[in-house]
């Protein structure tokens, strides 16, 4: 059998206050230079890499490795993290290699690992296996998803062991269970006209000519999708069948290349385990409450609780344990795993979590958006002029209340891999300038921007 | 509550405020009848999530601190009804700008750094010139002296960037928080400015100069023609299809009383033409 594992990557471009920096094009202007003096490393990216793509924000940008053998995949991904790393240096920028940045994802824009992997023993996959393939992993998706989330922080707040990523991307979509189907021509909507011209296509007349179908559309953004000519799906009608794969798009970034192999290597277990149930003629069905799971696998991780096919309850981590004694065997044949995730320990937890500082008392103001504030200040302090001058104030104080963020990590040749410490601080822009809050100080009146348009009305009538 | 249901509510309530206004001008009591409806069909507003958004994005800091029950705040609000009802009708103004949602303040720069972080040099014309994109790295080529040259010898204001993009970029939503547009929207409105042209340059441009003014919605046509003739006579080719314009423009300029215009100048393009070009559009005003 030959495994073959594909990743697909997207990263955060940060500035160095560790704050988004909008400059993917500017980077990848830098590392085209770059690489096209520097054969080495070019051949090198010729090797690994298919290429490197936008994403709709220009503060994030992915990476598409070739699909590989296990064994190489780790060269590929240290090789494509750092090449992409060198040019935001250079462009005075660092990547983070994060699913969520923790301020200003609200809740966009979020990334996400994609790892495609596909098994044949000729190089193309047959239909019947793709199909096993898909509904296998996605009947673990759960576990999968479980193990993996990992953003913890989002806007400024503790978000949890979750996939905030799951909860709030519009491209992740739940996936339906596959059918196979035989039709000699598809029909395309309207709406999917961006992804082909044509409305109507028409397929060779084959007599097993079928085609695998998980969502009627042949809508590809899905948690899970089946890639290749065999699918419904516009984009792929022109490829050929040696690009056949599977493509798992629910998992959340992972720091660390550990992680993010040993995901991948998950992955590609519960591909072989399905060609070798196929091979045993083993029809694999969808599992009961996937839905269920999938939902708690999203909104708790790891201490989420799954329900089994006969109802009873089990914990997340077992579940993925009992999981990962059933394919040990098969990740064994293709590499060996190197991170906590053989024990059922999840990045987010091996790394630890964010030191939040905040201010409680305003931050909850911020959240309802009640930041046109009255205050009165616990005691005198200095506030900062539009211009830098310090001026000093007491009393009552009447303005627009706003967090000042400070974010510290750590940074290695330019990979930011975890926040150490978000700070939070509000200040209330005033007439007079910018006035430092404390929690000491007491709010009289906080009001939302239209509520102040309402309230200026509400007077002129007083009066 | 959907945008199709407040839409309606939002052009009321303009007409309404625009009779208060005028009660207000002639020195009557304003109708408690209608302030009631006004106050009633803000309500409505503050339902659509949507629409508030919108709304909340188009209302000027400086209302936001005035006092409840201000006369001036209620041209104020009006004039952000106005922007809310433009944006309302042109949905790529929000990506242009940089509104994501939910809007929110936030300061990823410290205040004591970005109280310094802009220079603004006082001139004698009620026009305002900003480059928002002057400061290394990444800073627009060329265009801190282009912007220099143009109010030394035109006599307009001039604000200049004085940190990089990377860490603040003035021309988007986001930065509204931070001094410089603050101080911005304070000299439009103490120094009575009628005009802002927001400077930039690119390398990437096929035209010598590409004009932004959200499809005329910034700048009134009189005035964009004197512009497009003092580019033609000084042999500077420009389209006005290009750049869309920034959040300078969109949130500075209210029309009638300020306009705004973004410039984009190709580094291809002849400096001294464009500059010449300039200087006679502020001089001509």
């Amino acid at each position: 059998m030959q495994v073959l594992v594909g990743l697909e990557e997207e990263l955060f471009l940060l500035n160095k206050m560790g704050f988004l920096s909008r400059f993917s094009e500017i980077l990848l202007h830098r590392l085209v230079k770059d690489l096209s003096g520097d054969r080495d490393r070019l051949e090198k990216a010729r090797k690994y890499l298919m290429g490197i793509q936008w994403e709709p924000n220009p503060s994030q940008i992915e990476y598409v490795t070739r699909p590989m053998g296990f064994s190489e995949l780790e060269e590929a991904v240290k090789f494509s993290r750092k090449l992409i790393a060198r040019a935001a240096i250079r462009t005075n920028q660092l990547i983070y290699v994060g699913s969520v940045h923790p301020v200003e994802s609200n809740p966009l824009p979020l990334n996400g690992t994609h790892v495609n992997v596909s098994i044949s023993s000729n190089g193309t996959p047959s239909n019947k296996l793709l199909a096993a393939i898909y509904m296998h992993i996605r009947n673990h998706l759960p576990e999968i998803i479980a193990v993996t989330a990992n953003s913890p922080i989002m806007n400024g707040r503790i978000h949890g062991l979750g996939s905030a990523r799951m909860m709030y991307s519009r491209v992740l979509k739940p996936s339906g269970p596959v059918i196979m189907r035989k039709r000699p021509v598809s029909f395309i909507p309207w709406r999917e006209r961006s992804k082909t011209r044509y409305g109507v296509i028409f397929r060779k007349m084959k007599l097993f000519k079928s085609e695998l179908v998980f969502d009627p559309t042949g809508d590809r953004l899905k948690e899970i999708a089946i890639r290749g000519p065999s699918t419904n799906i516009p984009e792929d009608i022109h490829t050929t069948k040696r690009s056949s794969r599977v493509e798992v798009r629910g998992v959340d970034n992972q720091a660390t290349e550990e992680y993010l192999l040993d995901t991948a290597l998950i992955i590609a277990g519960l591909a072989y385990e399905a060609a070798v149930l196929v091979g045993k003629g083993v029809k694999i069905r969808e599992r009961k409450n996937l839905q269920r799971n999938r939902s708690r696998a999203i909104r708790h991780g790891i201490e989420a609780e799954f329900i089994l096919d006969g109802g009873e309850r089990v914990k997340a981590r077992d579940s993925f344990l009992l999981m990962m004694d059933r394919i040990k065997e098969y990740i064994d044949s293709i590499g060996s795993m190197s991170s906590g995730l053989r024990e059922g320990v999840p990045e987010i937890i091996r790394i630890g979590m964010p030191e939040i500082v905040d201010q409680e008392k305003f931050s909850k103001l911020e959240e309802k958006n009640r930041v046109v504030a009255t205050i009165r200040l616990s005691g005198g302090r200095d506030g900062i002029s539009l211009t830098g001058e310090r001026f000093h104030v007491t009393g009552e104080v009447k303005g627009l209340l706003f967090p000042e963020y400070s974010l510290k990590f750590r940074e290695e040749n330019g990979i930011v891999r975890k926040f150490d410490r978000i700070e939070k601080r509000y200040w209330l822009l005033s007439k007079e300038g910018y006035i430092p809050l404390m929690e000491s100080d007491d709010v009289i009146k906080a009001i939302t921007p239209i509520g102040h348009m309402a309230k200026i009305l509400e007077k002129l009538g007083e009066s | 509550m959907s945008n199709i249901e407040t839409f309606p509510e939002l052009i009321k309530l303009h007409g309404l405020l625009s009779v208060i206004e005028d009660d207000l001008a002639d020195g009557r009591a304003p109708d408690e009848r209608i302030l009631k409806r006004a106050i009633k069909r803000i309500r409505k507003i503050r339902k659509d999530e949507n629409m508030s958004l919108l709304l909340t994005s188009s209302i000027p800091l400086s209302f936001l601190l005035e006092d409840e029950g201000s006369e001036a705040a209620l041209k104020e609000m009006r004039k952000a009804i106005e922007r809310t009802i433009i944006m309302s009708k042109f949905r790529g103004i929000r990506s242009k700008i940089g509104l994501n949602r939910p809007t929110r303040y936030v300061m990823t720069y410290p205040i004591e750094k970005a109280a310094k972080a802009f220079e603004f040099i006082e001139g004698i014309k009620p026009v305002v010139l900003t480059a928002p994109h002057s400061s290394p790295p990444l800073q627009d080529k060329r265009i801190t002296a282009i912007a220099r040259e143009i109010a030394r010898i035109s006599g307009a204001h001039l604000l200049l960037s004085k940190v990089s993009r990377i860490f603040v970029d003035y021309n988007r939503y986001s930065s509204r928080i931070y001094p410089a547009r603050v101080f911005l929207e304070r000299v439009i409105l103490e120094k009575r400015i009628k005009g802002i042209i927001d400077l930039h340059s690119s390398n990437r441009l096929e035209y010598d100069v590409e004009i932004g003014c959200f499809s005329g919605q910034t700048i009134p046509r009189s005035l964009l023609k004197t512009l497009e003739e003092c580019l033609k006579s000084n042999g500077v080719k420009y389209t006005k299809e290009g750049r869309f314009g920034g959040d300078i423009v969109w949130f500075h300029s209210i029309l009638p009383d300020a306009w705004g215009v973004q410039v984009e100048i190709s580094t291809n393009a002849r400096e001294n033409r464009v500059v010449k070009a300039l200087i006679n559009f502020v001089e001509r005003l």
